[in-house]
């Protein structure tokens, strides 16, 4: 089909200093996935500077190498520690752990990174059929059909959030607000300057507002927590990695099926690889004829989650490649990139940036080869990355917030408000507020004003045009079922918690 | 129990607040009409829904109660001070300067501060940001300035 396009997207990925890059993005990310404390996010938003000075098609591709590259690290640490390195592997601790207690670690390491790289390239490869389709399709949307579109995401990125559904609400609310401080783009109407006219005009900047939600807030959290002994971490001998038949046999089916289920939720606006992972595991438990034995070290506890959050974090470049619309807040941050490099994320992005695209999707399979070589013959490398202490660490990554976010506009202006929202991010993080749907309503907020304004301009007030197309009533009734169904959870567990109180009080 | 409480209030009481805030300033904003919305109609609607969602937040977490987890506030100041002491020092003395102070500061965030580690680790950062930000992406931030 697009073959030829593959080809040369995969000759751009292996052009020198895209490959450097690339090579320098997943090294990066299976550091950051392997060491429990700093994810993904934070990570891609600390090297966000770092990509101004770069071309865009090489910065873009080393943004997604941190991403899907901290994919693979987490297991490492979920297995030996039962700590995720990453969110997205924490529910690999579950039969991980007790795997590495059984002496299994090893094959546990092996399958976790063979169905990586299958889930990868699952979706990698959904990626390369259906982006240019949907593309083509969204091509002939109006206003209405993304508003739509992005009104999902953000439902779902407030349902499927893994955390309380109204109080991702509430964020999702508040991100849209501060997406929307400065000038109106529409009336020249500047809104929530709070006195900082020159400063705000053009609204609050990105990579200030990622690093305090993600750098500076975890760094406190993890900090105002008691203080942390160091870990012991056992050695993984190359010879122990190798797996038997029986584990390779048990684990094919499991690894397809999280990969079919990560891609399926990884496409969705708004569903990230943490919940991805959740759901096949859920999956593989239900769908198996000895139930009883997860949680003791089932092979295909770690196999099934981690094909599904490495397909996720490759399916999510699905919305946002071809619609503009991030398929999670990792993949809102990257189209935060792209913006900045002047690069207008849309339907026409594969064809007018066609370079990228394909050169992005290029990199992406040499980047998951070159994890999968990282990860099996280095594996010891990774090991001894463990044993290095938090207190090391968190004066480098306050070092690299305070000058990544000054080099962006020499403003300490920003620097001030990384801070504001580490303050904030820490206070959101206690009180269980999740971070993520306040990024992404950041991201979608300005967009979803427009498009909806642009909308009922149209139609001149008539609310019939939100429900005038087969796609806008789709999304609509989605979005309708997510909110029904994350709101009788409320409720349900609200009267169920009273019963509960009732019954402690009886006795 | 009063401090649990008030805790466990907090969350919903902010949102709520900041709602409120949201709505009352965007209500000073030109709002025009549906189907010609001015700068302050979506935000209002948005403030709106704050307040009633904080409410039900609250609701929610005072009925649930918090976990009472030990919390530390000695790192929380010391990592403000710190970034505080960078962002003020690295446009008047330069970067070298402002990295040790930095570095030094939220070294005291741990109960027990090791000298050695922290002086390497000033070093090292100081020569990376040096390095990578003025000479390799041509920081407008100097080294060390007089």
């Amino acid at each position: 089909m697009e073959g030829g396009q593959l080809w040369s997207g995969i000759l751009t990925a292996l052009e020198p200093d895209n490959l450097l890059f690339c090579f320098l993005g997943v090294t990066v990310g299976m550091v950051v996935g392997v060491l429990p404390g700093i994810g993904a996010l934070a990570a891609i938003s600390l090297l966000l500077p770092i990509t101004y000075y770069m071309e865009p098609t090489a910065a873009i591709i080393m943004l997604a190498g941190i991403f899907y590259g901290a994919q693979y690290g987490g297991s490492t640490s979920s297995i030996l520690m039962n700590m995720p390195g990453d969110a997205s592997s924490a529910v690999t601790c579950l039969d991980g752990y007790p795997m590495a207690k059984q002496g299994r670690a090893g094959v546990a390491l092996f399958i976790t990174t063979i169905a990586s790289f299958v889930g990868g390239s699952f979706a990698i490869l959904l990626l390369i059929f259906f982006a240019p389709m949907i593309a083509d399709l969204a091509l002939r949307f109006g206003a209405a059909e993304y508003f739509a579109v992005m009104l999902f995401g953000l439902v779902a990125g407030s349902a499927l959030s893994g955390g309380a559904f109204l109080k991702a609400a509430a964020m999702v609310s508040l991100g849209i607000v501060l997406g929307l401080v400065g000038t109106d783009m529409q009336t020249a109407y500047p809104r929530f300057l709070l006195g900082f006219r020159d400063q705000l005009f053009d609204g609050l900047n990105l990579v200030a507002v990622a690093m305090g939600l993600f750098g500076v807030a975890e760094i406190l959290v993890n900090l105002m927590r008691a203080e942390s002994t160091p870990f012991s971490v056992q050695s993984v001998k190359l010879r122990s990695l190798i797996p038997s038949w029986k584990d390779i046999k048990d684990s094919i089916m499991p690894t397809l099926r999280g990969s079919a289920v990560g891609s399926g939720a990884g496409m969705l606006p708004g569903t990230g690889p943490t919940i991805s992972a959740f759901i096949a595991y859920a999956v593989e438990v239900r769908s198996s004829r000895t139930p009883e034995r997860f949680g003791k070290g089932a092979i295909e506890g770690v196999a099934s989650p981690e094909a599904a959050n490495n397909a996720s974090v490759q399916a999510a470049f699905i919305p946002t490649l071809s619609l503009g619309i991030p398929g999670n807040a990792t993949a809102a941050i990257l189209l935060g990139a792209l913006m900045i490099h002047g690069i207008v994320p849309g339907p026409n992005l594969i064809t007018k940036e066609a370079e990228l695209f394909w050169g992005l999707i290029g990199s992406f399979w040499i980047g998951n080869l070159i994890l999968l070589i990282l990860n099996i013959p280095l594996i010891g490398i990774w090991v001894s990355i463990l044993r290095i202490p938090y207190r090391a660490l968190y004066p480098a990554m306050l070092f690299f917030v305070c000058i990544g976010v000054y080099s962006v506009n020499n403003s300490m202006f920003d620097l001030y408000v990384t801070l504001l929202f580490g303050l904030v991010g820490a206070g959101m993080m206690v009180l269980g507020f999740p971070a993520a749907p306040l990024l992404l309503g950041f991201i979608l907020g300005p967009l979803i004003e427009e498009h909806l304004r642009n909308a009922l301009l149209i139609s001149r007030g008539e609310f019939g045009i939100l429900f005038d197309s087969p796609i806008s009533i789709g999304f609509h009734a989605a979005s309708a079922l997510l909110i029904g169904t994350s709101l009788y959870g409320v409720v349900k567990a609200f009267i169920h918690r009273r019963r509960a109180q009732k019954i402690q009080e009886e006795f | 129990m009063n401090t649990k409480l008030l805790w466990a209030a907090s969350g919903g009481v902010a949102v709520t607040a900041l709602g409120a805030a949201i709505a009352l300033i965007s209500a000073s904003y030109p709002v025009g009409t549906i189907g010609r919305m001015g700068p302050g109609y979506l935000p209002l609607v948005i403030g709106i829904l704050m307040v009633v969602l904080g409410l039900f937040i609250l609701i929610g977490d005072l009925r649930a109660g918090a976990d009472e987890e030990p919390i530390r506030m000695r790192p929380f100041f010391l990592v403000l001070a710190g970034v505080v002491a960078w962002g003020e020092i690295a446009p008047r003395f330069g970067l070298v300067p402002a990295t040790i102070a930095l570095v030094v500061i939220v070294a005291f965030a741990q109960e027990r501060p090791r000298p050695l580690m922290t002086a390497v680790t000033a070093v090292v950062l100081s020569f990376m940001g040096v390095a990578i930000f003025i000479w390799g992406l041509g920081s407008r931030l100097e080294a060390v300035r007089f």
